[in-house]
């Protein structure tokens, strides 16, 4: 691969197809959500309308902030959210991936969340403060059940590599048709919803309780950014399950109706996690953060556990199903 | 472009609600627009927290003397552009509260006003009405220094 | 030039020695005495360096200095990779405090000592790193000890009992450790520093657990770790920079390597102890710091924190694993002096030292902030910063070694938990001090001077440098270093690919230079939408559209670090904290080094004891060695 086609990859599929799919992905978030709720709904061009304009808007920096975090914040998210994308497998293994890549993913999909804490502390406002300290107790909390539900295929398949957990799932199917691999699905879906803070697990960025979290300060152009990091977000951890439970992104070009079958494949794929997520997010209400600190710590941990040892289990004896 | 720009500030206006003295009538039928019946988000109205993500400031209820300030300092911490309604008749023009000695005034004496939809309190399809006129003036706004 | 090895150790050695001495004498001129050492702490460090490279340039795992005769018994002092790697940092941390001090000693009635007393635990350290002896490697560790003594003590008279403290722990456990050197000579019969082999289990595990105690005091592992919290209120914030920080994980982690990987053969259960100690050590200091008021508490929990994970490393015991701990080691370095010497610079601004105090210094101290910031994410494993890569490294070491024993699979789940941890309590300790609102009594406080900046910037930019290059330290620094220790678990390193294009490498962990691109495409695109943005709609100056939104009201909330994680960390895990609260996490100490205390009633007698006792070993130890 040289360097021009190298560049059009990332350019293309980092910062064309990803954000603008997140994008899409939120619209279906909302009109699913006004259909549960017998509404119409907006209409499909919403979110780009509201991301133009979000940029059209003034950008206020507060005095209280300190102007250099407050706005690298936002492009900080966004580029951790892209490269965790390009990183991973999506219609080709990906050119850029490596031995271990698994473990950088995960670092990267936690930075969006460090990115608007900063910048929330950053502005100087206490309910950021208090979005800060809550995000934060968040994250924390899902960083351990999701470490373990990672474990499940890195452990059955003896790599920490994308490209090897996805050829292993085309090979022997997905991860999820298995015991292990179903609750650690489970999991990881829960972790899922948790990332993108969305009910009920909108913890920091609760806007009854605290304004509207570490965004509070931000307008504009910034603003626009962050929501659409966070949009990326919604497109780049449907990915990261489908690659790790439900069999990889990978097209097959061997011959055309496999590839159709397979591009099929994972518009299915991306879609029914979307939906998922969507359905759970309009019908729970919000949790407190101790509820959900004890949900995480507690019941998600112990069923990952669970998993954890029925994939090691699986390994040791030999039964691929378990 | 700038075709572009205002298509997009006209399809998704941003909405934050400030009560500045009201019986809450007026909130309760603000709030029953944002329900599943009259359902705005297909017009692309949010209802948001902080002042500094919405365009469209909805004011209600008769500004007192406390309330003024804020009202003032929300509306300068709105980033530009953006459109005040004032929802009600107290907010319109004082209502039955006119000559009560702890007033500031009806909210075009506190901020400038763009759309009043009088009511006491203003039926929900006049609300969507006004939000209406408000977005047509915005429509009309090209960078409006506040 | 072509310099020897000897003449470079000499050089390395001697010149501060002999800079300690000059500066004794200028007492409280405190330019001159900084000026003279820093040049001296430079002159070794460029012999450090110089040693590096003549090491790589003639690719030797390790070269005898000198022989000693001394009393009878041959003294023999050789540089290996292992040490030369350690000594690089001492001399390079050593360096960057010397110049720190310069002006922070200010603070403290120092009487002048502080420097020199840097400046020979410097050389000390570089002694006892380099003896291939028994006797001058305890007479020297002790040195080191001192010295630490002292620079605690340089604290003011509140750090006097904590000073005692720390140094009747370090002694003691010393102590127990020259018991254990005793066994091994009395195995032996010599004084040489050589692997042992042939012994019973019983014995190799005395010796073992003897030694043990002693690294683990010395490098800061549960449960000999209480001495660090204890000293970190009181002491300046340069000495917890230089001990705590650096030096102890450069001695300390280099005697565990020492001792689990060259002088003992490392059975599974060694393994599993130190893996296990080390994945403890992880856990409960984290949780420790994240409810801290201290940021020097804080930051030292940390200190503790992050030696579990170089335990973790050596205990997995695969070469990969070892790698990562030790590249740990010197990352470690890096960028928890950065943090001390931040937190010293805020102290030395205004005078606080509590989270409630503290807060938005980041608009009058940038560059403080712009490195505590980097040091923040280095230490909770952002990448792509040198933290992210040593962890990385130890992740896919400890999960790698699943097949060797199932303890290092929960090894590596609990150390991507701890980062985690790390992470909460660093955007504690930043927003504490350097963001959210500016307190009104802090109005005029301005930059640290130059010569507190120079170090911060130096240490924040090599924390970059290690996290976008790591091959570089790991193939000439770390990677050497298996060379010179026994490697049990003979897994094949499996180093990470290298084709990752547009930076083709032998060892590359990731393409720093997509990482790069994707990052300025990013800060482009967001430069792009703020300047558009700005030209659709001026920001128009309007002084109440500046100020924070608290729901119209103009009034400032602190909403101060203090409050953080209370209801969730504190609540769920009360039982836990109660326990640490009532000294339960200090029971070892106090069963080790209390009866010193008690005996004598006073711990100045405590700490005579201890040492009357170590010196009666040392003899023992001579005199079973060959000594007449």
């Amino acid at each position: 691969m040289d360097i021009g086609l190298g560049l059009l990859y990332v350019v293309l599929m980092g910062f064309v197809v990803a954000p603008n799919v997140g994008l899409f992905f939120t619209w279906v978030h909302r009109k699913l959500g006004a259909r549960m709720q017998w509404r119409v709904g907006p209409p499909i061009y919403q979110p780009w309308a509201d991301f133009i304009k979000l940029t059209a808007k003034e950008t206020l920096v507060p005095a209280t902030a300190h102007r250099i975090a407050f706005l690298l914040a936002p492009p900080i998210a966004l580029f951790s959210a892209v490269l965790a994308f390009l990183v991973m497998p999506f219609v080709i293994r990906s050119p850029l991936e490596f031995t271990g890549d698994v473990i950088v993913v995960l670092y990267l999909m936690v930075m969006p969340a460090i990115a608007a804490m900063i910048g929330g502390s950053a502005s100087g406002n206490p309910y950021a403060a208090v979005g800060v300290q809550r995000e934060m107790t968040l994250v924390f909390s899902y960083e351990l059940p999701f470490i373990m539900t990672i474990l499940v295929p890195v452990l059955k398949v003896g790599s920490l590599r994308f490209g090897d957990l996805v050829n292993y799932q085309m090979n022997n199917g997905p991860f999820l048709f298995s015991v292990s691999g179903t609750i650690a699905f489970a999991v990881s879906m829960m972790v899922m919803q948790a990332k993108l803070a969305f009910p009920p697990f909108d913890v920091p960025e609760a806007k009854t309780e605290i304004v509207a979290g570490p965004y509070t300060e931000y307008s504009g152009a910034s603003l626009a950014l962050f929501k659409l990091a966070h949009a990326t977000m919604l497109f780049v951890l449907p990915c990261f399950v489908a690659n790790m439970f439900l069999g990889g992104l990978v097209v097959r070009f061997d011959d055309p109706i496999t590839a159709t079958v397979d591009a099929i494949l994972i518009v299915v794929k991306l879609l029914a996690l979307v939906i998922v997520s969507a359905l759970i997010r309009f019908f729970y209400p919000r949790a407190r953060p101790d509820q959900v600190f004890g949900m995480f710590w507690r019941a998600a941990t112990a069923w990952a556990a669970i998993a954890l040892a029925l994939s090691v289990i699986s390994v040791i004896v030999g039964l691929p199903y378990l | 472009m700038a075709g572009l720009i205002t298509w997009a500030r006209v399809k998704s206006p941003w909405l934050f609600h400030f009560n500045s003295g009201s019986c809450n009538n007026c909130d309760i039928e603000l709030v029953d627009v944002l329900t599943p019946r009259f359902d705005v988000e297909r017009f692309g109205v949010l209802l948001e927290g902080s002042p500094r993500h919405a365009d469209v400031l909805v004011v209600t209820g008769i500004v007192n003397r406390q309330a003024a300030p804020r009202l003032r300092r929300i509306y300068e911490q709105m980033p530009n552009p953006k459109v005040v309604i004032a929802l009600g008749t107290c907010a319109t023009s004082g209502g039955i509260f006119t000559e009560g000695y702890n007033i500031a005034g009806p909210v075009d004496k506190v901020i400038p006003v763009d759309v009043y939809i009088p009511g006491c309190p203003p039926r929900p399809q006049a609300i969507i009405d006004g939000v209406v006129k408000a977005l047509a003036k915005l429509q009309a706004l090209r960078s409006r220094r506040g | 030039m072509e310099m020897d090895l000897p003449t470079i150790m000499l050089v390395m050695v001697l010149v501060p020695g002999v800079a300690g001495l000059v500066t004794l004498g200028l007492g409280r001129a405190r330019v001159a005495a900084g000026a003279i050492s820093s040049i001296s702490s430079l002159v070794a460090l460029s012999m450090a360096g110089a040693l590096v490279y003549e090491l790589n340039a003639r690719n030797v795992a390790h070269e005898v200095l000198w022989r000693l005769n001394v009393a009878g018994m041959v003294w023999e002092f050789e540089v290996t990779r292992l040490n030369a790697l350690s000594i690089l940092f001492i001399t390079l941390l050593g360096f960057l405090i010397v110049l720190y001090s310069t002006r922070y000693t200010a603070k403290y009635d120092c009487k002048g000592y502080y420097h020199t007393l840097i400046l020979w635990s410097m050389s000390a350290a570089v002694i006892a790193l380099t003896s291939e002896n028994w006797v001058p490697f305890l007479v020297f560790w002790e040195v080191c000890n001192l010295t630490l003594f002292f620079l605690i003590r340089a604290g003011g008279s509140e750090a006097r009992m904590p000073a005692y403290r720390a140094l009747i722990l370090l002694a003691s456990c010393d102590f127990l450790m020259a018991i254990g050197i005793a066994l091994t000579v009395a195995q032996t019969h010599s004084l040489e520093i050589v692997e042992l082999t042939g012994l019973s289990p019983h014995v190799t595990g005395l010796i073992f657990t003897l030694m043990l105690i002693s690294a683990l005091a010395k490098a800061g592992g549960i449960p000999f770790h209480t001495w660090i919290p204890d000293i970190a209120p009181s002491s300046p914030a340069s000495t917890l920079a230089l001990f705590p920080a650096a030096y102890d994980k450069l001695l300390g982690i280099f005697k565990l390597v020492i001792i689990c990987h060259f002088l003992i053969s490392f059975a599974p259960s060694f393994s599993a102890t130190v893996t296990i100690i080390g994945m403890i050590t992880m856990l409960f200091a984290v949780l420790m710091a994240m409810v801290q008021h201290d940021i020097y508490k804080l930051l030292s929990y940390h200190a503790i924190s992050q030696v579990g994970y170089m335990i973790t490393g050596i205990g997995i015991g695969t070469s990969l694993a070892i790698a990562g701990g030790l590249f740990h080691m010197i990352n470690h370095t890096l960028y928890k002096s950065c943090l001390f010497l931040t937190a010293g610079a805020a102290f030395y601004a205004t005078g606080a030292k509590y989270v409630e105090e503290l807060g938005g210094l980041a608009k009058k101290m940038p560059v403080t902030f712009a490195c505590a910031l980097i040091a923040a994410l280095a230490i909770s494993g952002v990448p792509p910063l040198n933290g992210f890569a040593s962890k990385w490294i130890i992740y896919q070491a400890a999960f790698e070694a699943t097949d060797i024993s199932p303890i290092n699979a929960v090894a590596g789940i609990v150390a991507v938990l701890a980062s985690a941890l790390t992470l909460a309590s660093f955007i504690k300790y930043l927003h504490s001090v350097f963001l959210g609102p500016l307190p009104k009594e802090y109005e005029g406080v301005r930059e640290v001077p130059l010569s507190m900046r120079v170090p911060m910037v130096v240490l924040a930019a090599l924390c970059v440098a290690f996290g976008l290059f790591p091959q570089v330290p790991l193939n000439y620094m770390v990677l050497p270093t298996l060379n010179n220790i026994r490697v049990v678990y003979d897994v094949p390193m499996s180093l990470p690919s290298s084709w990752i294009y547009l930076a083709p490498s032998t060892w590359a962990t990731w393409s720093p230079v997509i990482a790069t691109l994707v990052a300025l495409l990013a800060l482009a695109l967001g430069w792009a939408f703020y300047s558009v943005g700005k030209r659709i709609q001026p920001p128009t100056i309007r002084p109440e559209a500046l100020k924070p939104f608290v729901s119209g009201e103009d009034l400032m909330v602190h909403y101060h670090g203090g409050h953080f994680y209370g209801p969730s960390v504190k609540l769920s895990f009360r039982g836990l904290y109660a326990i640490a609260e009532r000294g339960g996490f200090s029971i070892v100490w106090r069963v080790i080094a209390s009866p010193f205390e008690a005996i004598l009633k006073s711990p100045k007698n405590g700490v005579f004891l201890v040492y009357a006792l170590w010196a009666i070993t040392i003899i023992v130890i001579m005199l079973m060695g060959g000594a007449p």
